[in-house]
């Protein structure tokens, strides 16, 4: 689990700002998704 | 004028120009009518909160990537007493006017020869301004981000592989057309295999992703829509062959008699992939920015399904090889839109001022006129970049 935050921490430390953005948007769409559909009436 | 070599960066060039588009881009929307509705069409399920993959048919054909963006537009047209047909069309207008600085700072950045008259050129030019400021379709953000795929690469491709690869990936996420260059990327960079392997994973990754929570609520339903949709036929060969049709009938037809439309589009997507397969095995030997034109010039010249937005695709790429075919192709494409939206969507066209109706037949021998000329020049610009490149313009581009 510690490798994998610290490869993780790694990865995101070597993200330049624009590409941090692009992948933030991303996560804000599969946060609102998840919401989404675990919300939808069945 | 003599166009000035090595033309430096100037910011008040850049505001200019970005104020200009802007321009020109908006008063179209602010004379618009309420033309949207399949915004609102895509808006509707979602704020109803059902699964718009499985109550709706080739209404939202995309990745999840964009879909919460036109319901979103509908809660800010309540919130900010802004009509919907405007929000959705500003974000249309907003992407094209920074493909406009985009290639502003390319082309001066990198010192080629009038940057600003070719820059002027994109921002004024009637193709971009119909389908982002008329039309106010959201696929010129798709076009920016595989535009600035290509163009981040201009200033270092190990420094930004990464950086394009997740612009791209932004593309396929909004429309999946940039798709199709992914191979290109893939082929031309002179990058290591594990950069390669970046690339792809970066490019296709972050949308693979979007896909999940939905694949678990209905499968059947996302991949029927996402893998049967094929584009309205209002361009290309097809497309011709029914304005023919129209003309000889003196009546508009939607679609070909028979069973021939749905027949002549499966065979147009096999031709398609065959030639697109070809430009795959080329594709070591020329410019990354020479198959990409070629990817989409081919897809002009095959494919049945074509619809008006799809015109935009070449253009930011077209005015980096620059030479005479650009102006051609605007030429013929806006003869092409005007035509085509004057018989099918003249509200798009007139807006607020009342439409002009010219005779029927009229109209009609315009669509078979345009749309031979845009086909012809497809073709004739597909065979050139075939033969001789992308040029003297466009020798130092990737």
């Amino acid at each position: 689990m510690a490798r994998a935050m610290a490869t993780v921490r790694r990865y995101v430390e070597s993200l330049s700002v624009y590409e941090k953005l692009i992948l933030a948007a991303f996560l804000v769409v599969y946060a609102a998704e998840i919401l989404y559909v675990a919300t939808m009436p069945r | 004028m003599t166009p000035q070599r090595d033309a430096p960066f100037r910011r008040t060039d850049l505001i200019l120009l970005v104020a200009l588009a802007s321009v020109a881009r908006i008063a179209p929307i602010l004379n618009g009518t309420g033309w949207t509705d399949l915004y609102a069409q895509q808006a509707i399920p979602i704020l109803e909160h059902r699964n718009i993959y499985e109550v709706t048919r080739s209404i939202f054909p995309y990745s999840p990537v964009s879909m919460f963006l036109p319901a979103l537009c509908a809660k800010l047209t309540l919130l900010l007493h802004v009509p919907f047909s405007i929000l959705m069309k500003l974000q249309s207008a907003a992407a094209d006017v920074c493909i406009v600085a985009a290639l502003y700072l390319v082309l001066a950045k990198k010192g080629h020869a009038n940057a600003r008259g070719w820059s002027l050129f994109y921002a004024l030019n009637p193709v971009s301004i119909l389908i982002t400021g008329f039309h106010g379709n959201i696929i010129s953000i798709a076009t920016l981000s595989s535009f600035l795929a290509y163009a981040v690469l201009l200033f270092g491709v190990e420094r930004h592989y990464r950086l394009s690869a997740l612009l791209l990936g932004l593309g396929i996420g909004f429309r999946s057309y940039p798709v199709l260059f992914l191979p290109f990327f893939l082929i031309r960079l002179r990058l290591p295999f594990r950069k390669r392997m970046s690339y792809l994973l970066h490019a296709t990754v972050p949308t693979a992703l979007s896909f999940l929570p939905f694949l678990a609520l209905d499968p059947r339903a996302l991949l029927r829509e996402v893998f049967t949709y094929s584009g309205a036929t209002d361009y290309g060969l097809v497309a011709l062959l029914r304005a023919v049709h129209s003309l000889k009938g003196s009546a508009l037809l939607y679609g070909l008699p028979g069973g021939l439309h749905v027949a002549l589009s499966g065979v147009s997507k096999y031709v398609f992939f065959a030639a697109y397969a070809v430009l795959l095995a080329l594709a070591p030997r020329r410019q990354l920015i020479v198959s990409i034109a070629s990817t989409v010039l081919l897809f002009y010249c095959v494919v049945a399904g074509i619809s008006s937005q799809y015109l935009l695709w070449l253009l930011p790429f077209a005015f980096l090889i620059r030479g005479r075919m650009p102006s051609l192709y605007v030429g013929a494409a806006t003869w092409a839109l005007v035509n085509f939206y004057w018989l099918y969507h003249p509200q798009i066209l007139f807006g607020r001022f009342p439409v002009v109706r010219p005779p029927l037949r009229a109209l009609l021998t315009g669509e078979v006129m345009g749309l031979s000329l845009l086909w012809i020049v497809c073709l004739a610009w597909l065979l050139r970049l075939s033969t001789r490149g992308a040029g003297r313009a466009g020798e130092e581009m990737l």
